[in-house]
């Protein structure tokens, strides 16, 4: 079938570099870019940091210059959701009634804040962070407060309770289980984590899930478990995402965890492929499948995608890579350990700059770095050429680690 | 970091024996940060900051001649200033650089790749 019609749904990193990849690639035909936000594509990290600080003004996230879009012929429409497909006749309907035809669809819709099912969630003050407009909200109403709670200490809520203690307010990060980040990077680092929120003032309450909220009209307080109050003049939720999928319901394009995608990005269904944060995606280097919340991956696979679409694409097997910035701390996290049998730390943490690797068989599974750039560099090397290596070196600061790399 | 002063435009800012190949070597040239980037042999110089977000590029990696920038993962071609991986999308200056008498001399003058 001949390519003449790209339709991209998902305003997002991964809508907007497939967009300019398809162009930047030469393809001439009609590109359509939908976005449910009113925004074109921006960069979503800075929300929960400078911008929220009010150290980045909103025009410095966007991806392109507004004009870039017209120049390049890619057809806009923001603020207006999909709502259906049809993928038999190649169409996608929007609720502007608009239906649009398509040779190749990419599906971008990202995902959403996981909505807490608790008493007390329709009052005022409660706050969700995915969008710039969010993050203008809350930059507002966190400028106007004194006291926060933040629910989930994950990476956004993390974020979150930096850039509010760095704001002057009084935080309080509760996190549902033992340790924050636990899932992703263990209980060591979660401890080492919430030691470095407790030294900068944050009331870090760990194993405290949230019961309800309380006020009239107005959030006054959360309730936790235990029936214990924390009050506050406003709360924000980070409590995971869920993929962006229910425009999909019907439309036979296979779903678990999001949409699945093979390497090349492409659903069961023609024409029809998927990336960023609502693509579970076969990795064949791994040999297992992945869903990524984070920019690097939405980035990358927005580009395998549209050249994927244009039939220059090759397996999307990247070492998948993420950060976090919170206070004077920058933490990058390179590779993938669903699992690991060993760890290893070069470094100390109460010099804030270490790197932990994370082991399964004798390999480097996955790198944490902590202010330890040239480190986890290296790491992502070590890691793409599946090296085997003994866990004793790794921590041996004496051995630069680019030397254990094969010649 | 060293920092030079200046001659005919071209200012002294390390011995070119404590440049290594594959080693970003930061420097100031007229305050501002510069990289020295050694590929098979042949130097290159190019301004230090990432075009991205603020980013020291003498932290980061060299990769042949792609230097990655330590923050995010962004590449520049040294040889050109031109950003090749994302996700930076604008270009960082480049400096002439040359070599004489074992001092690395590099051009006051940036010139940023259009």
């Amino acid at each position: 079938m001949a390519l003449r019609i790209v339709v991209i749904v998902g305003a997002s990193m991964a809508g907007g570099r497939a967009a300019e990849t398809l162009r930047a690639e030469g393809f001439d035909g009609r590109i359509v870019l939908v976005g449910a936000e009113p925004d074109r594509p921006y960069e979503r990290p800075p929300l929960s940091k400078e911008l929220l600080r009010g150290e980045l003004p909103s025009e410095r996230v966007f991806l392109r210059p507004a004009e870039f879009y017209a120049e390049q012929q890619i057809e806009t429409r923001y603020g207006i959701r999909a709502i259906g497909l049809d993928p038999d006749a190649r169409v996608v309907e929007l609720e502007s009634g608009e239906r649009i035809g398509y040779d190749a669809l990419l599906i971008a819709t990202g995902a959403s804040p996981r909505r807490l099912q608790v008493p007390g969630t329709e009052l005022e003050g409660i706050y969700y962070l995915r969008t710039l407009r969010d993050a203008e909200r809350l930059r507002a109403a966190l400028q106007a407060a004194s006291r926060v709670v933040v629910v989930g200490a994950g990476f956004i809520g993390a974020e979150v309770a930096a850039s509010a203690r760095q704001m002057g307010l009084e935080v309080v990060l509760l996190e549902a289980l033992a340790a924050p980040l636990l899932r992703v990077l263990g209980a060591d680092v979660g401890h080492y984590y919430a030691q470095f929120h407790r030294e900068q003032g944050v009331d870090v309450r760990l194993n405290a899930p949230v019961a309800g909220f309380r006020g009239q009209g107005r959030v006054e307080a959360v309730v936790l478990g235990d029936d214990q109050e924390v009050p506050c003049d406003l709360a924000v939720v980070g409590v995971g995402v869920v993929p962006e999928v229910a425009w999909l319901a019907g439309s036979g394009v296979a779903l678990d965890n999001g949409v699945l995608a093979d390497e090349w990005c492409r659903t069961n269904r023609p024409g029809v492929y998927a990336a960023g944060d609502v693509a579970n995606w076969w990795h064949p280097r791994l040999g297992e499948r992945l869903r990524v919340e984070h920019y690097d991956n939405a980035q990358n696979q927005g580009v395998a995608a549209a050249r994927s679409i244009l039939g220059r694409g090759e397996p999307y097997a990247p070492v998948p890579f993420f950060w976090s910035d919170q206070y004077d701390l920058t933490l990058q996290y390179v590779g993938h350990a669903s699992h690991w049998d060993t760890t290893c730390r070069r470094g100390r943490p109460e010099d804030r700059s270490f790197i932990i690797f994370y082991l399964h068989q004798g390999r480097i599974r996955a790198a944490l770095g902590v202010n330890r750039f040239k480190d986890v560099s290296a790491a992502r090397r070590l890691i793409e050429a599946g090296v085997v290596v003994e866990p004793e070196r790794l921590a041996d600061e004496s051995v630069e680690l680019r030397r254990l790399l094969p010649r | 970091m060293a920092t030079g002063s200046g001659q005919e435009g071209f200012v002294d800012v390390a011995a070119a024996a404590d440049v290594y190949d594959d080693e970003p070597y930061g420097v100031k040239v007229n305050g501002q940060r510069v990289v020295l980037c050694k590929v098979d042999g042949q130097l290159y110089a190019v301004g230090g900051l990432c075009s991205h977000q603020y980013a020291e590029l003498d932290e980061g990696e060299l990769r042949g001649c792609v230097l990655m920038c330590p923050l995010h993962n962004s590449g520049f071609d040294v040889r050109t200033g031109q950003a090749i991986q994302l996700p930076a999308t604008q270009p960082i200056p480049t400096y002439a650089v040359r070599v004489e008498n074992g001092r690395v001399l590099v051009s006051l003058h940036p010139v940023t790749p259009g």
